[in-house]
């Protein structure tokens, strides 16, 4: 490994400088992305009822974020590997992954270029879509609609939470919430004010009304001067004589302090600390202290319970991650496929390298130049294999062959016996025909040449010779 | 994308980290730009120190690489990939970055690659190399010949 350091140009070292400045807290560092990263505390300073959603024009609603959205639990397979949120209008490659549309297209802008972030196989695809049809470039694809239907199925929370809104439904409804029904949905304030202009500031839905919410008026208790809108906040955090009795001392208090003093009252009620273990004990504070926390036992045994939950919390929570990584690798499993550090082997090359370098170096030595050796090291093995394999096929088949001229041999053998068997009967039944036919000459002979026997018997040797 | 990178930021602090992996820590940050992270290398006798990265979210992340490095005062590791200001020689934080990388992935491939460590020496031209190098890894031009480690 080496540096080309002292080829650092003068762009580069103008841009030390830069970082260094912003390091010692001369320049704002990017300004630009400071406020990108932190909207929510812009919008919380320019609205004391927190961020949320607003339609400025009830025609031209404004465009809900769904990245922004909070959701009540999320599944992790349902989340893009890229923004780690529940996909939006998911798309899948040919390898197999799932991206939500703008993060995959966005990725293919990227250094990365077009390849899939998971397992870095080119993936064919172009903006331009009469170029996609005319190489019928397919590589990207729409996933599923269940799949959309799943993650827009999805309980989300109201994006004017912090507003005080409840609101849980699933994702697909959001919208129809926010316009339609969401009391802390902010509009413009239609009213016309004293000199005739229309008010226009941006009002929640629970606030408009037949008045304008943002007329001033005094408030009832106090004297100061307040709005509608205004007037739940006041109340609980401001005025100084809207007083709420406290019901252990019987003392009034303002409701802006009457919290804290309900956290240290020392009449009021209240539970025994033990009672999520089954304490039923009720009373009030001063009580508490001085009595019964001393001899109740849930009390006493409350650090073992609770160090038992802890427990259980950890184990829960080791099981949950266990589980994910189980169905990880299952997935991985069943796609052929394990990622490590970006690269992707194939299960039987893992297995290969298993068996050959010990396992603690197996992934360090994951690097390029190895694994590509690896790859080819493989390959030129797996050629060996299938021409071993083909070469045994080939043998097979002459033995098989081989049996079979035995086999038609074997036959052609007996056959042959069976010819000379015959043969030789054949033979003998000749022989006994010639022996038969010289009895008879013999006999006929001597009849014939009896009287001159000279004659006869030199005839008969002649039919002898014959 | 801003809300993208806001969100991305904001979930990858999720309780979760810590159960998935009890040796990486990250520290609470209110600055979502600049994220620390203390790590441990356990069963490697070469690392018995817990080391701080330091990750700084660039503005195209995820689609561009954070800055990483090791800081101070937390000692910085010796590594032959590591340099003594605690630049980090990985490919996947600057030509093999893909989006799918997160702070957490990218944290466990450094601890994993100074687990595997035998070799307890600074990169070749270290000296040179912390004198003349940007403040900013990103910067610089690592050459990625060197597998073996």
């Amino acid at each position: 490994m080496d540096v080309i350091a002292q080829e650092l140009d003068q762009l580069e070292l103008e841009t030390r400088g830069q970082q260094d400045s912003v390091n010692r807290g001369l320049l704002p560092p990017q300004g630009e992305l400071l406020s990108v990263l932190k909207p929510e505390d812009v919008s919380i300073a320019s609205s004391p009822n927190g961020s949320g959603y607003d339609m400025t024009d009830s025609l031209d609603e404004a465009p809900i974020d769904l990245r922004t959205l909070v959701y009540v639990s999320i599944p992790e397979h349902l989340n893009c590997p890229i923004c780690q949120l529940p996909f939006i209008n998911p798309y899948t490659t040919i390898c197999g992954h799932t991206f939500c549309r703008t993060c995959i297209l966005e990725t293919f802008k990227s250094p990365l270029g077009n390849k899939c972030p998971l397992d870095r196989i080119e993936l064919n695809y172009t903006e331009d879509r009469q170029e996609a049809e005319e190489k019928n470039y397919n590589d990207i694809f729409p996933a599923p609609i269940i799949l959309s239907n799943i993650t827009d199925d999805l309980q989300v929370r109201c994006l004017n939470a912090s507003r005080g809104c409840k609101w849980v439904g699933p994702r697909w409804s959001i919208k129809q919430h926010l316009v339609n029904s969401c009391d802390h949905t902010r509009f413009p304030c239609e009213h016309e004010l004293d000199n005739g202009q229309v008010c226009g500031q941006l009002t929640e839905r629970r606030f408009l009304g037949e008045k304008c919410p943002h007329k001033l008026f005094e408030c009832a208790k106090c004297g100061d001067n307040i709005n509608a809108v205004a007037e739940e906040h006041h109340l609980k955090n401001e005025c100084a004589k809207n007083f709420h009795k406290c019901n252990g001392c019987n003392l009034e208090f303002p409701e802006k302090t009457f919290e804290n003093h309900e956290s240290y009252c020392e009449k009021i009620h209240v539970r025994c600390p033990g009672k999520q273990y089954g304490c039923e004990w009720r009373g009030s504070r001063e009580v508490l202290t001085q009595i019964h926390s001393l001899e109740c036992v849930f009390v006493k045994l409350s650090g073992y319970f609770e160090l038992q939950e802890t427990k259980i919390n950890d184990l829960a929570d080791e099981n949950k991650l266990l589980r994910s990584q189980i169905s990880t690798i299952l997935d991985s499993i069943t796609q052929g496929k394990m990622t490590n550090l970006g690269y992707s082997l194939q299960l039987e090359e893992i297995m290969d390298r298993d068996r050959s370098a010990d396992p603690g170096r197996l992934f360090d030595s994951l690097q390029d130049k190895d694994y590509v050796q690896l790859m080819m090291e493989f390959e030129m093995l797996r050629t060996e294999f299938n021409r071993l394999r083909s070469l045994a096929s080939e043998f097979e088949l002459n033995k098989q062959l081989v049996t079979a001229v035995a086999n038609e041999n074997i036959q052609i053998k007996d056959e042959l016996h069976n010819q000379t068997a015959a043969l030789s009967s054949m033979r003998q039944q000749i022989q006994f025909m010639l022996l038969d036919r010289r009895r008879l000459r013999s006999k006929l002979v001597d009849a014939e040449v009896t009287p001159p026997p000279k004659e006869s018997s030199s005839s008969g040797r002649f039919t002898n010779k014959l | 994308m801003r809300e993208k990178k806001e969100a991305e930021v904001r979930q990858r602090p999720d309780p979760d980290w810590r159960a998935s992996s009890p040796t990486l820590q990250l520290l609470p940050s209110d600055d979502l730009k600049v994220q620390h992270v203390d790590m441990r290398i356990p069963d490697n006798p070469l690392y018995p120190d817990t080391y701080r990265l330091r990750f700084i979210i660039e503005k195209d992340y995820p689609f561009a690489p954070p800055q990483v490095q090791f800081v101070r005062p937390h000692p910085i590791p010796i590594h032959p990939h590591i340099y003594s200001n605690g630049h980090i020689c990985l490919n996947i934080l600057y030509d093999g970055w893909s989006p799918a990388h997160s702070l957490q992935t990218v944290a466990l491939s450094i601890q994993s690659m100074l687990a595997g460590n035998t070799d307890a020496s600074r990169p070749e031209g270290d000296e040179r190399y912390c004198a003349t190098a940007p403040s900013n890894p990103l910067f610089s031009r690592f050459m990625f010949d060197d597998d073996s480690v």
